[in-house]
C-alpha cells in the first residue's frame, strides 16, 4: 500500500466511525459509514495536510478511498 | 469600567422536534441528535419579532434585577431580522416598551452569530466614551422566518430566542481583550437570497474549523494565557459538530465547553449570552473566554475577566 493511501486511510479512521475496522478503500465512503459531516471533515483534514484545494463541485465524484487517492497523486507529484 | 451585571432570556415555548422529519430528510435519529445536536428548534410565534421578544427577555431580567426604565442610558439590539425591514430600528421599538427617558442612546447592530462579541466591544466603549452608567444590550434574531422548512441544511438547525444583558458600572464581568475577524469574501456562504436562508454547510464547516482556533489561540498568546488560565469556553452553539470539532482543534476538555444546543437549535447570536446567564452568579469561576462565528463571515473573541 503507498504512503498517500495508507495517509488517507489514517485520516478516514482518525475522523469517522466506521462500521468496521477494516477499510475496503474500493467501498464508498457512505458504505463504510461516514456521515456528512464526517465527510466534510476528511477533505478538510487532506486540504490541510496536503495543501490541496478541493473543489465542492469535484468532491461528489471522490467517494471511495481509491478515488481520493487518484485524485491527490498528480497534485501531490507523487506517484 | 462598564462590565456585565446580569443577563437574561426569553425563548419561545413552541418546538419543532427534529426526530419527527428523519423521514422527510433521510437522516438517522443519531446523526441529528449526535452531530446536528438539535433535537427541539425552537419557533417564534408569526407575531413575535426581534422587538418583543427582546421585550420578553426584559420582563425576565426585571425577575432578576431592579431596574428603572428612566435609567436606561443606552438600548441595543443585536439583530439581522429586525422589524419591518429595521424602519424604525429594533431598540427604538424598545425603548418605546420599556419607556424608556429621552435622553437614552438606541441604535441596531446588524450581525449574527459573532454579533454578541462584537455587540460587548461596542456597547461597552460607547458607554465608557460617553460616560453612560446602565445600558441594555439585546440579542434577538428570529432566523425561523427566513428559514426554509423544507432545506435540510438549515431547517434542522436554527432556533428562535432573545436575550439581554445588563451593562453597567455596577457588574461583575468585564468584557475586555477583543479579537476580530472578517472574511467577506466568503460571504455567499449564509446569506438570504430572495427571503430565505441558504448555507453552504461545507464551506461554513472549513471556515469555522480553521478561523476560530487560530483566532482563540492568537488571543491567548497575546496575553500570556495558558488553556488552563480560562474556567470556561463559550463557543457559539453553530452544531454538536462543529462545537466537538473545535474542542477537539483546541484540546480543550469537554467540561469546560458549555452546551446548550439540544433543546432549542442554534439562536445566533443568542447563543453564547444563552449558556452564560448560567455561570455568572455561580462562585469558583475567575475567567471565561467568548468565541462567536459564522455569517459574514464573521468572527470574534473576547475574555471575560470577574471584577466584582
Amino acid at each position: 500500500m503507498s504512503d498517500l493511501k495508507l495517509a488517507v486511510e489514517n485520516i478516514v479512521r482518525s475522523v469517522a466511525i466506521l462500521k468496521t475496522p477494516d477499510i475496503n478503500s474500493t467501498k464508498t465512503l457512505k458504505e463504510l459509514g461516514v456521515d456528512s459531516l464526517e465527510l466534510m471533515n476528511i477533505f478538510l483534514v487532506i486540504a490541510e495536510k496536503y495543501a490541496v484545494d478541493i473543489p465542492d463541485e469535484e468532491i461528489d465524484q471522490l467517494d471511495t478511498i481509491d478515488k481520493i487517492v487518484d485524485y491527490l497523486t498528480p497534485r501531490l507529484g507523487k506517484s | 469600567m462598564i462590565s456585565i451585571q446580569a443577563i437574561a432570556s426569553y425563548v419561545p415555548s413552541t418546538r419543532e422536534n427534529n426526530l419527527a422529519k428523519c423521514e422527510k430528510f433521510e437522516m438517522e435519529p443519531d446523526f441529528i441528535l449526535e452531530k446536528i445536536g438539535v433535537e427541539f428548534a425552537s419557533r417564534a410565534a408569526p407575531d413575535e419579532l426581534a422587538s418583543n421578544m427582546s421585550l420578553a427577555a426584559f420582563a425576565e431580567l426585571q425577575k432578576k434585577v431592579s431596574i428603572d426604565p428612566a435609567q436606561i442610558d443606552c438600548i441595543v439590539v443585536c439583530t439581522q431580522n429586525p422589524d419591518n425591514g429595521g424602519l424604525p430600528h429594533v431598540s427604538a421599538k424598545v425603548h418605546g416598551g420599556i419607556k424608556g427617558e429621552d435622553q437614552c442612546a438606541c441604535f441596531d447592530i446588524g450581525l449574527g452569530c459573532s454579533g454578541y462579541v462584537y455587540s460587548l466591544s461596542v456597547v461597552r466603549a460607547f458607554m465608557e466614551a460617553n460616560g453612560l452608567k446602565q445600558g441594555l444590550l439585546f440579542t434577538a434574531d428570529p432566523y425561523s422566518k427566513i428559514v426554509d422548512p423544507d432545506d435540510r441544511n438549515t431547517s434542522l438547525l436554527f432556533g428562535d430566542a432573545a436575550t439581554v444583558t445588563l451593562l453597567s458600572d455596577k457588574g461583575a464581568w468585564l468584557p475586555e481583550l477583543f479579537a476580530f475577524g472578517t472574511r467577506g469574501g466568503g460571504g455567499q456562504y449564509i446569506q438570504k437570497k430572495d427571503g430565505v436562508l441558504e448555507m453552504n454547510g461545507r464551506a461554513v464547516f472549513n471556515f469555522s474549523a480553521t478561523v476560530v482556533p487560530a483566532q482563540i489561540k492568537g488571543l491567548m498568546e497575546r496575553h500570556n494565557l495558558a488553556m488552563e488560565d480560562i474556567d470556561l469556553f463559550f463557543l457559539h452553539q453553530g452544531s454538536r459538530y462543529i462545537v466537538d470539532n473545535l474542542k477537539e482543534r483546541l484540546d480543550i476538555p469537554g467540561e469546560r465547553v458549555p452546551a446548550n444546543l439540544l433543546d432549542q437549535g442554534n439562536t445566533v447570536s443568542s447563543s453564547i449570552p444563552l449558556m452564560l446567564q448560567d455561570y455568572l452568579h455561580q462562585t469558583g469561576y475567575r475567567r471565561f473566554l467568548l468565541a462567536g462565528f459564522g455569517v459574514g463571515l464573521s468572527w470574534a473573541s473576547c475574555i471575560l475577566n470577574r471584577v466584582g
